[in-house]
């Protein structure tokens, strides 16, 4: 993952006259559009509707006054992730009022967020299915409007609905996954006293079973994705930047890779460093990357069920580098020269 | 027998046309039988129901789904019988 600072105070923009009409909101829920606001990606600030934002804000609260377990959840989940309009770079649409109306006849009557999420989950598969088409980042409505998409689409479409009800919910993505699939996967976890993860419009009968399920045990690297400054950001390179936490551990076992890198001797601050899995056709994938601190070192965990690990320095295409054994609960220490 | 009722299972799962006593206790089942991930499922949701047992997250693993003698054992460790079913 990318080291950022999480500091408002970077993307945060003066309001503008379009959102004049901030003013008139209850303190409640202007503290929950400066939120918003204050983690919208600067390049869409401009482009927020205020009317869009407010409706957000509106029904997020309707819906935490309305289900049984609206005040269970308390304001760090409910600004983490009921409140966000967005999972990672769809469009940013008025999905929320249309969801919260169509799902709360549906759910709102459950004394558990989990059945509810479950209930949503089987709405949702009839709603969209998925199909193995080009990576676009749909919005809810549009998944819902095409009645199909990728797994990205689904997860996005199915934490919209859970939000729209007050479920706390986020996307969760993993880089790589083995045993035949060998590529990324995302799906949706909800929040009921804890994190349980499902198959994003895949309903199945219980809660953490998928047919990824065990695919996940042997996951290098599993994301969840978070709409509020985490510290962390993907820094994949080949899809779009997004806050993450790092929950690997949740999945799989793992062990600690601790690099090092140096160049004529000397340690190298800054330097990004790249961990890569060869998949079956033996091509390098990457899953994680972060960059060298003061110490010119860095160290994070890995999922230790992945038989092997390549790990470079500087720059990718070179792949000057060296594959390493990450074993359970253990430090491997690795050596980079530049 | 539990070997018995788990091969029924899968005969009917993956739609095989062979006589349920034709698969061995040891065949591989994802590299031998074509088991894949969502007829695991399938298998754990039939499992579930014909033994009456709950199959937790953390214990689908692919070592559980190797074999039917693997999946055998699972049940029996479940049904805490240890011995034949």
């Amino acid at each position: 993952m990318k080291e950022v600072k999480a500091d408002r105070g970077e993307i945060k923009r003066p309001i503008s006259d379009s959102f004049e009409v901030f003013q008139a909101a209850c303190p409640e829920h202007r503290k929950a559009i400066d939120f918003l606001r204050s983690w919208t990606p600067p390049e869409d600030l401009e482009d927020l509707d205020a009317e869009v934002l407010i409706e957000h804000v509106e029904y997020s609260y309707i819906a935490k006054e309305t289900v049984p377990w609206g005040s269970r959840i308390g304001e760090e989940l409910f600004f983490g992730y009921v409140l966000p309009y967005r999972t990672w770079a769809e469009p940013i649409e008025r999905w929320r009022k249309l969801l919260y109306s169509e799902l709360y006849p549906l759910v709102g009557r459950s004394e558990d967020p989990v059945e509810a999420a479950m209930e949503e989950n089987r709405w949702a598969a009839g709603k969209a299915h998925f199909e193995d088409i080009p990576v676009t980042y749909k919005s809810p409505l549009r998944t819902m409007a095409d009645g199909c998409g990728d797994c990205i689409d689904l997860s996005i479409f199915l934490v919209a609905a859970c939000r729209s009800v007050g479920i706390p919910a986020r996307g969760v993505f993993s880089p790589w996954m083995p045993l035949g699939h060998d590529g990324t996967h995302m799906w949706t976890e909800i929040w009921g006293g804890k994190w349980h993860y499902l198959g994003s419009c895949e309903p199945e009968r219980v809660p953490d079973r998928a047919w990824f399920s065990m695919h996940i045990k042997r996951a290098a690297k599993v994301y969840a994705l978070s709409f509020r400054g985490t510290g962390s950001m993907l820094g994949l390179g080949y899809c779009p930047d997004v806050w993450v936490e790092d929950v690997t551990e949740r999945y799989t076992t793992v062990g600690t890779l601790r690099a090092k890198v140096t160049a004529d001797g000397t340690p190298v601050p800054g330097c990004r460093l790249y961990v890569l899995v060869p998949n079956s056709k033996n091509e390098l994938v990457l899953v994680a990357s972060s960059e060298t601190d003061a110490q010119g070192s860095v160290e994070m965990k890995l999922g230790s069920q992945v038989e092997l690990y390549f790990v470079c320095a500087g720059d990718l295409r070179k792949n000057c580098g060296q594959f390493v054994y990450i074993d359970t609960g253990r430090t491997e220490e690795v050596h980079l020269k530049m | 027998m539990v070997e018995r009722k788990i091969k029924e299972l899968l005969v009917r799962v993956l739609h095989l046309d062979v006589d349920p006593s034709e698969i061995g206790d040891h065949e591989l089942l994802f590299d031998g039988l074509g088991l894949d991930s969502l007829a695991a499922l399938k298998l754990v949701a039939g499992i579930e129901e014909e033994f009456g047992i709950r199959v937790e997250d953390e214990e689908l693993t692919v070592e559980l789904f190797e074999s039917v003698a693997s999946l055998s054992e699972f049940v029996r460790r479940k049904l805490g019988t240890g011995g034949t079913v």
